[in-house]
């Protein structure tokens, strides 16, 4: 069976690059079993989606938790959010990452699995985050040696099917593109049988606890504060001060609380919390909040 | 011509209701149900679908609207999943004993409190003595096939009463799997133009439902008639589900039994988690195990009699619950020991574990550990206490996120 998951941000396509990987190895003749893991289930918010395809029909469910390949859409979630992306890494795993960070410190956070293949964002058209599903759904179809080209564009039409029809060529022409400029790779990915590596889970016997502490309930304040959601922006709202008149609407209107007025009476973001959602933009009356796209968030945040 | 394609849980069951020809939709949003109405709506929107759909204010009314339409005389389609069906759950009582038939979706999830919008089935089994009808769901296929046998059901003259076909939040609800999708009219063959029989609103002939009897016996009569119609439905779905096989190729047996003929031990549990259970039995058995899996399709009514015949002979039977009564312990547990308590037969010491609240994984470590155990207590022939499966790692994360909580250690 393969297993492979993909890890990616609300808003970079990964639910659609699984359905594509997924619908390919359909349409190949395999067993199909693909899902998303939604977590905050908003733009920006890390989230997960795997594909299972076997030969015979699929018992297994749910999070993958030995993969044959990972797909990495998005190089901060290895800041923000490790453990949960490199679980599970075996000896044959393979690992697949956008990323403009040198081979060897990739190698270093990365530390394990059988190889790291990694495109830089500067070889990809500038435009590339609007195309993550297709980009890692034809080098992930590609690297299993099993899925004819014809297959995965049929996969990408199939997903697309109620966009326009501009759109859909650029997508089938971006994932022939990687598809072919993948082929060195062709194979590197191998199934694993059956998981046989068993371990203990070492089960407790849950001792009862005071209600005081075994009820869902926060007595800390501010505990929002810790949870550092900055990292979630795929886009940053930038203040123009010469523009701004303090009105400070933006502030009323951010749903996150992101924004504070300085001693001079004029808004600033916090930038370690701003989610990205740009609600201040469109309710600025004065134009004076420009949207941004994201490039560098680690340096920014966590 | 038949053909299968890739597609999620909750599009499998508006499958089901496309294809059955449904008239009538009363719909209500909630998480991870959602997509059954999008997909309906959808459509129904670009012509592909006959149906009118309503959306209500609340699943209360949304659930009312479900029992009256049948009233109507016309076939009716509902989902709806978790605090939902707690919300409509005065209705999925009442509407049981207007003897009216429709088809509902529940997508299970967790009930509050703590809020979580993953899978179990506290949510469905709450309605367990409602006297709908229940159908649990492992595939997406199964899914779009139940709610067609589903109708056959809820039609039937003696039966008349709801189906709840359930099927798991996310790991179905949001899992694409192959389905075959049948053909609409093969489909309407098989359950046979809608026929409302005496259900049906008409201004010269005004009938009056719902009423208040002030008198026990009645109220007794009306009650056990519900009840007896339920225990009926054990034969009518057996019925339904062979004619099926004979349609459509596929076989819905009321309690699906996986390697169980030689089997020693076996697991015991419902929904999509239990596919798990059949490659814990498929390692278990490539070392030596005579294990296999059963799996009740019908919690309600409750197959006691083909559950014993399946579990004669077989010496460790773990039963796994993904839900949880407070106070007493896993509720199928309960039901599969109660069917076995006084039989006459060579029955099983079982074992009560409960599993996958919240939707938390069950991991295939732990369906080893769990044959494991239970062979220890054939050896000891004693009944194991109830175990809930949960890892010291756990426990750990707990504490680290009571810290944060500021929750005092005491
Ligand atoms: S809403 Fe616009 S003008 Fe008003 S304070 Fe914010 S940025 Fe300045
Ligand atoms: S984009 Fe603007 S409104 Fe949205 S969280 Fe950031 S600061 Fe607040």
């Amino acid at each position: 069976m393969y297993r492979i998951r993909f890890h990616g941000r609300g808003g970079e396509g990964m639910k659609t690059a699984s359905r594509i990987l997924g619908s390919s190895f359909f349409f190949e003749g395999f067993q199909v079993q693909d899902a998303p893991k939604y977590g905050a289930e908003r733009r920006g918010a890390p989230v997960s989606a795997y594909v299972r395809a076997d030969h015979k029909q699929i018992y297994e469910r749910g999070e993958i938790h030995k993969p044959d390949l990972i797909v990495i859409a998005d190089e901060t979630l290895l800041h923000v959010t490790r453990n949960t992306v490199l679980e599970g890494i075996h000896e044959n795993t393979v690992i697949f990452i956008i990323s403009a960070m040198s081979n060897s410190e990739l190698e270093e956070i990365i530390n394990s699995g059988k190889s790291i293949i990694k495109i830089d964002p500067a070889a990809l058209p500038e435009n590339y985050h609007r195309f993550l599903s297709p980009i890692t759904a034809s080098a992930s179809a590609c690297f299993t040696g099993k899925i004819q080209s014809s297959n995965l564009i049929r996969g990408v039409k199939d997903e697309l099917k109620t966009v326009k029809d501009d759109l859909i060529i650029e997508n089938v022409a971006i994932a022939e593109k990687i598809f072919n400029e993948m082929k060195s790779y062709s194979g590197i990915v191998t199934e694993t049988g059956e998981i046989t590596v068993l371990r203990d889970p070492q089960l407790i016997t849950l001792p009862l606890h005071n209600s005081s502490i075994a009820t869902p309930v926060i007595r800390t304040v501010s505990t929002s504060v810790k949870n550092q959601t900055g990292s979630w922006r795929t886009a940053r709202p930038v203040v123009l001060y010469e523009k701004c008149s303090g009105c400070m609407m933006c502030n009323v209107y951010c749903p996150d609380s992101a924004i504070t007025k300085n001693k001079d009476g004029f808004p600033v973001i916090d930038y370690n919390h701003c989610k990205g959602c740009l609600i201040c933009c469109e309710v600025c009356p004065s134009g004076a909040i420009r949207k941004e796209n994201e490039k560098i968030r680690r340096s920014e945040t966590v | 011509m038949t053909h299968q394609i890739l597609v999620t849980g909750n599009a499998a069951a508006a499958w089901g209701a496309r294809l059955s020809s449904v008239d009538y939709i009363p719909a209500f949003p909630i998480t991870p149900q959602t997509e059954i109405i999008e997909t309906l709506s959808g459509w129904i929107n670009n012509g592909e679908m006959d149906s009118h759909l309503t959306m209500y204010e609340s699943e209360h009314s949304m659930i009312t609207a479900a029992g009256s339409a049948a009233t109507a005389g016309v076939r009716v389609f509902t989902a709806t999943s978790s605090q939902g069906l707690m919300y409509g759950m005065e209705m999925i009582f009442a509407i049981p004993g207007w003897r009216v038939p429709f088809v509902l979706v529940n997508v299970s999830r967790g009930l509050a409190s703590p809020i979580t919008l993953e899978c179990d089935h506290n949510d469905i089994l709450a309605a367990r003595d409602s006297g709908c009808i229940q159908i649990h769901c492992s595939t997406c296929q199964e899914i779009l096939d139940s709610v067609i046998i589903g109708y056959k059901i809820s039609e039937h003259i003696k039966i008349r009463l709801p189906v709840i076909v359930n099927l798991d939040g996310f790991y179905l609800s949001f899992t694409r799997e192959p389905v075959e999708i049948p053909e609409q009219h093969k489909v309407i063959q098989y359950l046979g133009e809608y026929n409302p029989m005496n259900d049906i609103y008409s201004a010269s002939a005004p009938q009056a439902r719902g009423l208040i009897v002030l008198v026990g016996s009645q109220y007794s009569y009306f009650r056990y008639q519900a009840h007896l119609a339920n225990l009926k439905a054990l034969d009518v779905y057996k019925e339904a589900a062979e004619e099926f096989t004979l349609q459509f190729g596929r076989n819905y047996s009321v309690i699906e039994s996986y390697k169980i003929d030689d089997a020693e031990y076996c697991f015991i549990m419902v929904g999509s988690f239990s596919t798990k259970a059949k490659s814990a039995a498929d390692l278990l058995r490539s070392e030596g195990w005579r294990i296999g899996l059963i799996r009740p399709r019908l919690i309600r009514p409750f197959p006691s009699e083909e559950l014993r015949i399946l579990l004669s002979g077989i010496k460790g039977a773990a039963v796994i619950d993904q839900n949880i009564s407070f106070g007493k312990g896993g509720i199928l547990y309960t039901e599969i020991t109660s069917a076995l308590y006084g039989a006459d037969g060579n029955y099983p010491v079982t074992g009560s574990f409960i599993g996958g609240l919240g939707g938390r994984d069950i991991t295939i470590d732990e369906f080893i550990v769990i044959a494991g155990e239970m062979r220890e207590y054939v050896q000891k022939g004693k009944q194991p206490d109830t175990r809930l499966l949960f890892t010291e790692d756990e426990l750990q994360q707990i504490k680290k996120i009571q810290l944060i909580a500021g929750t005092e250690n005491s």
